[in-house]
């Protein structure tokens, strides 16, 4: 610090004047990478599409760090590339950091004389990236849309072909306490919510969703239609007319009960006790508090429908 | 990695710049190496403070304990200006995030860091 004294200025890059930099000059620039979460500066508080129109302008020698990424294509290829493993805030508010491997990336507009190493590694895998990268900004508007399309409907009828197995594992996962031999090998206290949780990032869809795609295929869920069903009907004849107060809807349970002594559960009684016995809690207030995949998903049901 | 990308720079030059600098990761490497530069020029938005403490007060900065009431007061401190509250920022905050940002952190995580920049403030002063 004592030896270099550098210059110090606290500016927006846009504000610092580079273009009045020549060839004798070099800017090494280490900016936030597109699409992560750095401290000093988000990917929003830099334009990077500014920030290539001025490096490829430049008069100055350059080098660039960073990632393969379409905000960097105009740069062309890198010259230089590693593989490392790349911290993240993960969670910005629970304060935790997660890690992934990346390939960092050089890009410079000098020669390799200027500097004292000359070699040049650009793995397989990283030039395979760059050609698809390559392809897609070649694509036009049209195009592009198309091809995103087909590759929808690949990732849709993928997604189809793995119903059948997260219909299994529902089964597996909710099965009542006599079926242990379903659940062997799974973690003891394991929900099928907890488990379509912690696959979210690679489903890339939410619980909602998921119990959406998975509705009428469960058998509970397939019941709870059922239920419903029956209920809407019921509430279309006239001839069961549901008290408003509770105390007449608690009669009408009793004598309901009652008759069910006499003509057996398979008279339809059972599901008039249902109504009137959920009338009755939600009447009184005594409902209590419960969390229900399906009702969930049946009282936003129009709005998860435009979502998928 | 900063050895690395250092060495790929041109060997010497009139003016040395990093529009993000940073903590300065790279310019601690630029800074040791055998780069030749007449003048070196450091931009950040944010973290530009923590270089003036730099110079300001060399590299020898007492750490104090490490807690939440500590930190809180070189918290107060560092939005008045108190520069060795700010060189303490990196040390006492999360990641190095900063006060204003990732905030407290547990005195186990604090010790990397703390080794950290003990030994990087060491080399970029030449101490």
């Amino acid at each position: 610090m004592t030896e270099t004294n550098p210059r110090l200025q606290p500016s927006n890059r846009q504000d610092m004047g580079l273009d009045k930099l020549g060839s004798q000059d070099t800017v090494l620039l280490d900016a936030p990478y597109p699409s992560t979460d750095v401290r000093s500066y988000t990917d929003a508080t830099v334009d990077y599409d500014h920030l290539v129109d001025t490096l490829l302008r430049a008069k100055f020698r350059w080098l660039l760090c960073g990632y393969i990424h379409p905000a960097l294509h105009r740069l062309g290829n890198p010259f230089w590339s590693k593989e490392i493993r790349f911290l993240y805030f993960s969670d910005r508010e629970e304060r935790k950091f997660g890690e992934e491997r990346r390939i960092e990336c050089l890009w410079r507009n000098y020669s390799n004389h200027e500097s004292s190493r000359h070699h040049v590694v650009v793995p397989e895998t990283l030039r395979t990236k760059i050609r698809i990268q390559d392809r897609a900004a070649s694509l036009s508007f049209p195009d592009l849309d198309s091809k995103i399309d087909a590759g929808l409907q690949t990732v849709a009828r993928d997604f189809s072909a793995l119903v059948p197995y997260m219909l299994e594992m529902h089964r597996r996962l909710s099965a009542p306490g006599k079926r242990s031999d379903l659940r062997r090998g799974a973690p003891p206290s394991l929900t099928c919510t907890q488990w379509i949780n912690s696959k979210r990032s690679k489903l890339g869809r939410s619980l909602r969703t998921i119990q959406l795609l998975l509705r009428g295929k469960t058998e509970a869920s397939r019941g709870r239609q059922a239920l419903a069903e029956a209920r809407g009907r019921m509430r279309d004849q006239s001839d069961l007319a549901v008290p408003d107060g509770p105390v007449e809807i608690a009669s009408e349970m009793a004598h309901l009960v009652l008759e069910m002594r006499h003509a057996g559960q398979k008279s339809g009684l059972k599901q008039k006790l249902e109504l009137l016995a959920e009338t009755f809690l939600r009447v009184t207030g005594l409902r209590r508090f419960e969390v229900d995949e399906s009702a969930a998903i049946q009282s936003i049901g129009g709005h998860i429908t435009n979502i998928v | 990695l900063a050895q690395e990308i250092v060495a790929l720079l041109p060997n010497h030059g009139r003016t040395y710049v990093e529009p993000f600098v940073g903590r300065g990761n790279l310019f601690w490497s630029a800074a040791s190496s055998a780069l030749k530069n007449q003048n070196w020029w450091l931009n950040d938005i944010s973290t530009i403070p923590f270089f003036h403490a730099i110079r300001e007060i060399g590299d020898v900065v007492e750490v104090p304990e490490h807690n939440r009431d500590e930190y809180e007061r070189q918290r107060a401190a560092s939005k008045r200006g108190d520069t060795v509250a700010v060189l303490l920022e990196p040390l006492l905050t999360f990641g190095g995030g900063g006060y204003c940002s990732s905030g407290f952190v547990a005195t186990t995580e604090a010790a990397p860091h703390r080794r950290g920049i003990r030994k990087r403030l060491g080399n970029a002063t030449g101490s």
